[in-house]
């Protein structure tokens, strides 16, 4: 029971995606202009994490080694088609607010680097709970950095104004700002451990 | 040569239950999507002519090489007060569709962008809608009712700054000038690409229709 749990728990922080394993970058710095985009996106990549996870560690035996990346492409881009076309025919309204997202997840390497570094060696169950957990790690750090960039570079937290009459600083929702907020955040998390 | 034909055929296999999979959510999704989509263009014909009481449509004009969407615009009596052009170009990342409504002498009432798939935070902003609220009012909101907001009524500013230009006016810049359309900050392309979108169709069809 301990060692599910930590497969859950260790993406949150300790091996969180973003801080320590540094996946997935490009689609951090691309939508953490604001905490809208930044739930959007991390909400989207959970779902298709957990479904890819499931389905790469099920197949897992019967797929040979040589040919393993062509074939989790193959799984990651079905589930993101087929995921993309249910919420466009049945949720319209979600498919306006994140359809955008799913699209990107294709590219996003975290599904193709958990998939090669966990659901390729453990069980459907295990590699959920590290697809969860991945998932969930991935949103914090994207609600980290979305959240100072939208305050410091648009003075604004889900789109409405924080300080009245303050003038922000626009550099904060470039991409410059994208790259400050993140390294700082890496450096900050880094420093925490080596004084441990 | 025995491990290579292994390979073939898992690939096979995979990429053929992944085909026949899509093929069967592509079918019972394509239907419900195209009705949304619709639904759509209904909403945004209507809100581009608030005072129309019918359209006449999807009509097509000549455009460069091939062929352009429009509908006439009927009023009370059943007169054109308008026309509504379908336009589409090709934007940073996707294809960017925009509806656009012009009067009979040329002048747009409005425009709304019907598809596109830019980048969210830059490209994707031409639809946002700010809030001018601040975050204590809206929190304060959650406890009182009057502080609702009328989201509904709002348009997003980068397409309204389209009401009430005829072609002259449709120049993306990357200053202030209310003359001009004014570029989202870091999204150039797909400011550009929803200003063709709408300038390509309208000049062709004004020369058309004015024949």
């Amino acid at each position: 029971m301990t060692t599910q749990l930590k497969e859950l728990t260790k993406g949150l922080w300790e091996q969180n995606p973003i801080f320590v394993i540094a996946l997935g970058l490009c689609p951090t710095l691309a939508v953490t202009t604001s905490v809208r985009n930044a739930i959007g996106m991390g909400v989207s990549t959970i779902f298709v994490l957990v479904l890819s996870n499931v389905l790469i560690s099920a197949v897992r035996t019967i797929v040979p080694d040589k040919i393993r990346i062509p074939c989790y492409i193959v799984i990651i881009a079905f589930l993101v088609t087929v995921v993309d076309l249910v919420l466009a025919a049945y949720f319209p309204d979600i498919s306006k607010a994140i359809g955008l997202f799913i699209k990107l997840i294709v590219v996003n390497c975290i599904i193709l680097g958990r998939a090669e570094a966990f659901a390729a060696k453990n069980n459907p169950w295990r590699s959920m709970l590290d697809g969860i957990g991945m998932g969930i790690g991935f949103l914090i750090a994207l609600l980290m950095v979305s959240g100072i960039r939208e305050v410091l570079g648009a003075n604004k937290l889900f789109g409405y104004v924080v300080f009245p009459g303050w003038r922000p600083i626009g550099v904060m929702v470039l991409a410059p700002g994208a790259f400050l907020t993140l390294g700082l955040l890496l450096g900050w998390k880094r420093l925490s451990e080596l004084k441990h | 040569m025995k491990q290579m034909v292994h390979y073939a055929l898992v690939l096979l296999i995979l990429g053929g239950t992944a085909g026949v999979g899509l093929y069967g959510v592509n079918n019972l999704t394509s239907e419900r999507i195209a009705e949304a989509m619709k639904r759509n263009l209904t909403e945004g014909q209507k809100q581009l002519f608030p005072a129309a009481a019918s359209f006449d449509g999807p009509l097509s004009f000549p455009l460069s090489s091939d062929s352009g969407t429009y509908y006439k615009v009927l009023g009370a009596d059943n007169t054109v007060i308008g026309y509504e052009l379908d336009g589409a170009v090709q934007g940073y990342q996707s294809k960017v569709r925009v509806l656009t409504g012009v009067t009979t002498n040329g002048v747009i009432t409005g425009i709304k962008v019907l598809e596109q798939a830019e980048t969210p935070g830059l490209g994707a902003e031409v639809q946002a809608v700010p809030s001018t609220r601040t975050l204590w009012s809206a929190l304060a909101g959650l406890f009182s009712e009057a502080e609702k907001e009328s989201a509904a009524a709002l348009l997003p500013p980068f397409q309204t700054q389209f009401a009430g230009k005829d072609l002259g006016g449709l120049a993306v810049v990357k200053q202030k000038d209310p003359a001009k359309i004014e570029a989202i900050s870091g999204a150039t392309i797909t400011s550009e690409a929803v200003t063709r979108a709408v300038r390509e169709p309208l000049e062709a069809f004004l020369a058309w229709n004015g024949k």
